[in-house]
């Protein structure tokens, strides 16, 4: 695993207050084989599948209804997954839930049986998730595979007696390692809610949107496989700021942009269990006060991973140079500011203020979502189809322009 | 420090956001246009292989286009959005060296990724980089301006760059 670490200046006028942004990128290496091999016979998927009435609707795909189409992504991840020698748990639901497999080693062409089973799905009855994410979660608690993910796929508000209880279900998932992958489709759906769930998950979630069910084959498949693919596990970072400095943010990027909750202490932890094999990125933002010119340490960062079997651990650190004030500051590093413009154009984006997410966008040169905000206008904070698009599309193109390669590092210091 | 101009709060140096309204501070608007840009890619243009300069269409954002070869004798026929056998100069009766369904090219947030899909292989170079390396099959990778992409089998090939 190769670390990048860039900040946004590397030297700043003396003033009572400076800021600083940093951008810690890692990722695979290109040369590493054997691991992912091993990471691969690693990966658990528990397929939480709604089956209700609704998904007998079309689509959007020419004759096929959500469920059919809901079958052809599935049995086209379940290919995948067979493909890697993962294990499947999956169940679907309406209201009650009609177990499909139980901790299934994917062996080569084990998976037909449950592939089978998922055919012979037909749509009917209400949206008791609770039923299926249940039993699939128990499934995936015990720590006995390095990724462990819960694929929950929706197109329709919960039953009053799921609310809660998947809740519940979803914090467990958060204190077992488990991370929550939840693709909604239509309207009907609770976003919040939704969203709230991947959240109480463990890290690495997300809510994605799914305008056109075609697509979900080959969104759940890019997922899988980034996930199949890793070479590095056990991926964890700590940012312990220096005194008088203190980490006003920061934010996970990868799968999708994600704030990392800061402690009490003002240090910061964040913990994937694998490395995805795009890569992973984290933006943050530091802010220091009172320092005099002088060169000065801003934070501390311990990463750490496992990798081939052995345990690594690397350390950073970030320095600025405090010139006399009134000095010009060094050149600023693109691709931190675009970055951090682009997270912060998202979060606007997902609170609904269509203006400030338009301006970021177009000050980080993001032309084509600042029009596509635009466009939408004061419709953005709403819950139609094209709202719910853009929400998931700006969460998961911060680290498009994070992970990007094109522009030289400037002022870092690994 | 120089105020926000849009709140007016103060904007404390290296701040790239505005702390009071969150608005974009000036330096970050005057450093950032040299970024965006150069991770799109604007065009994929024949250096080798076919007629030099010419250039392929790309897929506008959020869309995605099939790269292959159309085959018209297939139930039902086959067609791509890029036939990249119009591309390659190729003489009388020898056969297109391309897949039917050899790769999918995709914007998504402004940038190129290419996902192959067909059974001959696919090439790629990074830009600065010396070499060229097969692409996996069925995994997005993405396109930077002045990557190479190559397609073909042996000696006939049909050799891309991105700009």
């Amino acid at each position: 695993m190769r670390i990048d670490l860039q900040q946004s200046h590397a030297a700043l006028p003396a003033s009572a207050a400076l800021e600083v942004a940093v951008l810690l990128k890692a990722e695979p290496d290109a040369t590493t084989t054997t691991a992912r091999a091993a990471a691969a016979d690693s990966v658990h998927a528990g397929l939480v599948l709604d089956r209700s009435g609704s998904m007998e609707g079309g689509s959007g795909v020419s004759g096929l209804t959500k469920l059919e189409a809901l079958k052809v992504a599935v049995q086209a991840a379940l290919q995948l997954l067979e493909g890697c020698g993962a294990t499947v748990t999956a169940a679907a639901f309406s209201d009650k839930a009609r177990p499909l497999c139980h901790r299934l080693a994917l062996a080569p062409r084990a998976a037909a049986g449950v592939a089978a089973a998922v055919e012979g799905l037909a749509a009917g009855g209400g949206t008791e998730a609770k039923a299926a994410m249940e039993p699939v979660l128990q499934a995936l608690l015990p720590h006995d595979h390095t990724a462990r993910r819960l694929v929950l796929v929706t197109d329709g508000e919960f039953n009053g007696g799921s609310v809660k209880p998947c809740r519940k279900l979803a914090q467990q998932a958060g204190e077992h390692g488990v991370a929550l992958w939840v693709f909604g489709t239509g309207t009907s759906y609770n976003e919040t809610y939704l969203r709230e769930l991947v959240d109480l998950g463990a890290p690495g979630g997300m809510l994605v949107h799914i305008t056109d069910l075609a697509a979900l084959s080959q969104r759940l498949g890019d997922e899988l496989r980034a996930v199949a693919s890793a070479t590095a596990s056990g991926l964890a970072v700590v940012v312990t700021p220096s005194p008088g400095v203190r980490v006003l943010e920061l934010t996970r990027l990868v799968p999708v942009q994600c704030a990392v909750a800061l402690r009490p202490d003002g240090t910061a932890e964040d913990r994937m269990d694998v490395l995805d094999a795009r890569g992973q990125a984290w933006v943050a933002r530091l802010r220091a006060d009172g320092l005099a010119a002088g060169r000065h340490a801003l934070a501390r960062w311990k990463v750490s991973h496992q990798e081939n079997g052995q345990h690594h651990v690397q350390a950073f650190e970030t320095a600025l140079d405090v010139l006399p004030a009134g000095s010009a500051p060094s050149a600023a590093n693109a691709r931190v500011m675009t970055t951090v413009l682009s997270a912060h154009a998202a979060q606007a984006t997902l609170l609904g203020n269509a203006a400030l997410a338009t301006q970021l966008y177009a000050a980080a040169g993001q032309t084509g979502l600042a029009q596509k905000l635009s466009a939408l206008g004061t419709a953005l904070p709403s819950s139609s189809d094209a709202a719910r698009a853009l929400r998931t599309e700006v969460l998961a193109s911060t680290r498009l322009v994070a992970l990007g390669s094109a522009l030289p590092v400037k002022g870092g210091t690994p | 420090m120089n105020p926000c101009p849009s709140c007016q709060v103060p904007a404390v140096p290296g701040a790239i956001v505005c702390g009071g309204c969150g608005a974009p501070l000036p330096q970050a608007a005057g450093a950032a246009p040299c970024a965006a840009p150069s991770l799109c890619v604007q065009e994929l243009v024949v250096v080798d292989g076919g007629t030099a300069g010419i250039r392929l269409p790309l897929p506008p954002e959020g869309t995605q286009l099939t790269l292959g070869r159309h085959d018209l004798t297939r139930t039902p026929p086959w067609v791509v959005d890029v036939d990249l056998g119009r591309y390659l100069a190729l003489t009388a009766g020898e056969g297109i060296p391309i897949s039917r369904d050899q790769a999918a090219l995709c914007r998504r947030a402004g940038e190129l990724t290419l996902t192959p899909r067909g059974a001959a292989p696919t090439l790629h170079r990074p830009h600065g980089q010396p070499d060229y390396r097969p692409l996996a099959t069925g995994q997005a990778h993405p396109i930077r301006p002045g990557d190479r992409l190559v397609f073909g089998h042996a000696g006939r090939v049909l050799v891309l760059e991105a700009h």
